[in-house]
């Protein structure tokens, strides 16, 4: 086993496998020469496999909101996996982009976002470090609660 | 064998001239062999009105799939006058599908396929990415869809 699965079974989270695209799309892209992998953006999903919906500030609690965007990171950490063969081959966490299905007047999108970046520093540590943007969408695909896509440089 | 190039003759489509950007920005920027392109705008609706609206409400979704093409191409059309020839793109990396929407919109898939099914098209294997949609509240005069691109070119 390598060391961060070690890590996430240790912190008590089960990595989902890879994430089936809904269209024409896959879940991860390597830049070769670069040493990025790029993920696109993956939905949330609960323990029964079914996608949180939902818009904050209305339909569900932040609290809900902040384990949706986990789930959502777990989810991109399983793509990446399924990639690049071992979450070992990430060298850091380069940049998030959380996108929460929210309300106009909504205002804690860092809070909901925490529930992804405080993941990615769990498992990762001082590599889990990045850079974010949290922004507020009108509407997501599915009706999915809260989406997340993320780059990372690779060994 | 096929190339992009050769696959846009066979398919006898006519690429827009490469739109100048609407405010202050470059319309992409190219760091080592990754090109990071702005968000583009479609053309005319049948190379005479513009695209506009909300799908499902102020434009129909055939619409919204047809405004996506025409970004798609518009797109192509950056990439072209920066490398003078699509033959030099090694991959399609990331497409980011911004869709103007209303709140309870949920099928952006649908919309966005429409660039990414004409970037498998050309560029076949080599046009397969990573993908994240989202619903926007505005686009810039109203578009229906903008989209964000980042291409690997073979250098």
């Amino acid at each position: 086993m390598s060391k961060i699965d070690f890590k996430i079974n240790k912190l008590g989270y089960k990595l989902p496998n890879e994430s089936a695209p809904i269209a024409n799309y896959i879940p991860t892209v390597v830049a070769e020469k670069s040493k990025l992998i790029f993920t696109a953006g993956h939905l949330p999903k609960n323990v029964k496999g079914e996608i949180i919906v939902g818009k904050l500030g209305d339909s569900i609690s932040n609290e809900d909101g902040y384990n949706a965007a986990k789930a959502a990171a777990l989810a991109t950490l399983g793509s990446i996996k399924s990639n690049i063969g071992s979450l070992d081959n990430i060298k850091r966490i380069v940049k998030l982009l959380v996108m929460v299905n929210s309300i106009p007047e909504f205002k804690d999108h860092p809070a909901i976002a925490n529930g992804a970046s405080d993941l990615l520093v769990e498992i990762f540590e001082e590599k889990g470090f990045h850079a974010r943007s949290a922004v507020g969408v009108t509407s997501l695909p599915l009706g999915a609660a809260v989406e997340i896509d993320l780059v990372a440089e690779i060994h | 064998m096929s190339t992009p190039e050769s696959k846009i003759n066979e398919l006898k489509i006519k690429l827009p001239n490469a739109a100048n950007p609407v405010a202050n920005y470059v319309p992409l920027v190219q760091t080592g062999n990754l090109l990071f392109i702005s968000g583009n705008g479609p053309g005319l609706k049948n190379d005479k009105t513009p695209f506009s609206g909300k799908p499902g409400i102020s434009i129909s979704e055939q619409d919204a799939i047809d405004a996506s093409y025409s970004v798609g191409l518009n797109i192509l059309s950056q990439v072209k006058k920066h490398t003078g020839n699509l033959d030099n793109v090694s991959r399609v990396i990331r497409v980011f599908g911004m869709i103007n929407s209303t709140h309870d919109f949920k099928n952006h898939s649908k919309i966005i396929d429409a660039c990414s099914n004409l970037f498998t098209e050309i560029f076949g294997q080599d046009g397969i990415h990573t993908r994240t949609s989202i619903g926007m509240v505005s686009l810039p005069f109203q578009i229906p869809v903008e989209i964000e691109t980042i291409f690997e070119l073979k250098i």
